[in-house]
């Protein structure tokens, strides 16, 4: 069994009369990369402000590293952050703001500082001052800070913002290798949805500070691809058909009214023909296939009629 | 803790601020040897006001009144007053306020206008071990100024004014320490501005303006003279007035009563910061 690195029971944040976090119950495993998926406003930066302690929690608890409340402090070490935009003092150097840090985290060690420079591409840059970068080497700077000190977990808030494609890719790749070869744990936000999927193994659905679903990659593939989507007021007799009569198991019961049916091996008009002759009432049978997005606003409309 | 100490002073010794508070240091020592008297920042002595007072309630003429005030105001100094200027240097502190407002400044606020705090709290430290190192490196730094103001002025006035208007470093040293729980008092109260909005611009805008609009309310109601329990304890413990007499006139009485203020002002304020502090929301 996979190590917790962060267990969430109940969690919510208000601000006075407005809830931006609710009742959020999550787990994070060890390794993971774990990424938010949420509007703006959703919850997510908030989520990521409780656990790093820059905000009060306003009810539940949470288990940092399997520690919990004042214990959690003991760890901080342990971990890095980029929460909203990276911030560092405008007239210091690249390379003093991350000393800066480096005393702070009792790092002896400089040599640390041209590593995580050089991971980020930023070492041409080390001289120059914060208040002088662009938005994109601003944006690195910031997950330098984060790598600092080789943390086992890492919490990134949209840290591809303000990035060229290229680097956005080569941001990726360090983030995928720095998992796999020192088994660091991500927590991610992006609007990006897209980059996440690619790196990403478990995903957060957030939306108006509720956790609308925790899912995995292989679950999420599988809710994705591509289905023939049956609508009906008896998915019992639906399911037991499927199975008897055309001899299909590889389907999903979604709900009460819906089923989907990822094997393709039978046409969806010769589905629909044995069903309804055997007297199932069928609304709609149709063929899906759903992008991230896609997938993302069907789960955002549902909490919306819910 | 420290840790956070040691980061402050790797940057604050990389930036401007620091050299120029010493800076001012050295130049008010050096204006008020070459001057012979010490200056004030934006404070009134009221003794001088009574004096003028006392002038402008005599039978003569307004132009004689204001010669008079005048001429009071710049005669010559006796042997014995010439000898005061190092504690009359000393009792005129509370222009350091001014330099301790501007190292809480870069200390604290720096951090929270830069928002570079989120960055220590969220993956370094917590507030409590954040907020005993700004406390110890401000107050160290408040003690720091307040000795090394001492200092330079005696080693100052000995170069320029020789023996003359100079006492011993030990009467000075003991004038200095007797103004430590007055002039931490004021870093607390500073501090609780900091913690309390977190913002460069309004601590800047609070510390500056209060500090001038409580002088002003003070000296309006001594010069009006209409509460005369107030007149009273303005004229021993307004600010100014506490850090000359302790300085050049110390009495027990004086003393112990601003000492007590000082230290309950220091843990009062010190109290609230943390407060403030620990359920703050970091933006």
């Amino acid at each position: 069994m996979k190590e917790n690195i962060l267990v969430t029971r109940g969690l919510s944040k208000k601000y006075r009369n407005f809830t931006a976090l609710e009742s959020a119950d999550i787990t994070v495993h060890k390794g993971d990369i774990y990424a938010l998926i949420g509007r703006n406003g959703a919850g997510k930066t908030t989520l990521m402000k409780v656990i790093s302690g820059l905000t009060e929690k306003s009810g539940g608890e949470f288990e940092l590293f399997s520690k919990k409340g004042s214990d959690i402090e003991s760890e901080k070490n342990r971990i890095g952050c980029l929460i909203e935009n990276p911030s560092f003092f405008e007239k210091l150097t690249v390379y003093n703001n991350l000393r800066y840090y480096a005393v702070q985290k009792g790092i002896t060690d400089m040599k640390q500082i041209d590593e995580v420079l050089d991971m980020v591409k930023l070492t041409d840059a080390r001289n120059k001052k914060f208040k002088n970068l662009s938005l994109g080497m601003k944006q690195r700077l910031g997950i330098a800070f984060a790598f600092m000190d080789n943390p086992d977990l890492v919490i990134l808030d949209e840290p591809i913002n303000g990035l060229d494609p290229i680097g956005i890719s080569e941001l990726r790749d360090t983030f995928s290798r720095m998992n796999r070869e020192k088994d660091i744990t991500f927590i991610i936000s992006s609007h990006i949805l897209s980059e996440l999927y690619l790196i990403a193994n478990r995903f957060l659905f957030i939306e108006k500070g509720k956790v609308i679903k925790e899912i995995t990659r292989s679950e999420l593939d599988r809710e994705c691809m591509r289905c023939t989507v049956i609508k009906t007021s008896n998915n019992k007799k639906a399911a037991a058909m499927l199975e008897e009569i055309l001899s299909i198991n590889d389907y999903k019961v979604i709900d009460n009214s819906e089923i989907r049916i990822y094997d393709d091996s039978i046409r969806p008009e010769v589905i629909n023909f044995t069903l309804v002759k055997n007297g199932l009432d069928i609304s709609a049978l149709y063929e899906s296939g759903i992008t991230l997005e896609e997938y993302f606003k069907s789960l955002i409309g549902g909490s919306d009629n819910a | 803790m420290l840790n956070i100490i040691k980061s402050d002073l790797f940057r604050l010794f990389r930036s401007k601020g620091i050299y120029i508070i010493f800076f001012v240091l050295l130049l008010m020592a050096v204006l008020s040897a070459i001057a012979k008297e010490p200056g004030n920042i934006g404070t009134v002595n009221i003794s001088a006001i009574e004096e003028m007072d006392d002038i402008s309630n005599s039978t003569e003429s307004e132009d004689e009144n204001i010669a008079a005030a005048l001429g009071h105001l710049n005669e010559q100094k006796t042997d014995e007053e010439k000898h005061i200027l190092s504690l009359e240097f000393i009792g005129t502190n509370m222009n350091l306020y001014y330099l301790i407002l501007f190292v809480v400044s870069i200390v604290l606020t720096a951090d929270f206008s830069n928002k570079t705090i989120k960055n220590t709290l969220s993956s370094i430290t917590s507030k409590r071990t954040y907020f005993f190192g700004k406390l110890i490196l401000i107050a160290s730094i408040t003690l720091l100024l307040l000795f090394a103001n001492t200092l330079v002025f005696y080693i100052v006035n000995l170069i320029i004014n020789s023996e003359v208007y100079h006492c011993s470093l030990r009467r000075m040293l003991k004038a200095t320490i007797l103004q430590i729980p007055i002039m931490l008092g004021l870093t607390s109260l500073l501090m609780l501005i900091a913690f309390f909005f977190k913002n460069s611009a309004i601590y800047n805008g609070i510390s500056i303006a209060g500090i001038a609009t409580l002088q002003f309310i003070l000296l309006i109601i001594f010069a009006t003279k209409k509460v005369h329990f107030l007149d009273t304890f303005i004229k021993k413990y307004e600010l100014q007035q506490a850090l000359y007499q302790l300085a050049v006139a110390p009495e027990t009485f004086h003393t112990v009563v601003c000492t007590v203020i000082g230290t309950a002002f220091t843990i009062i304020s010190l109290v609230l910061s943390y407060r403030v502090f620990q359920h703050s929301e970091i933006k």
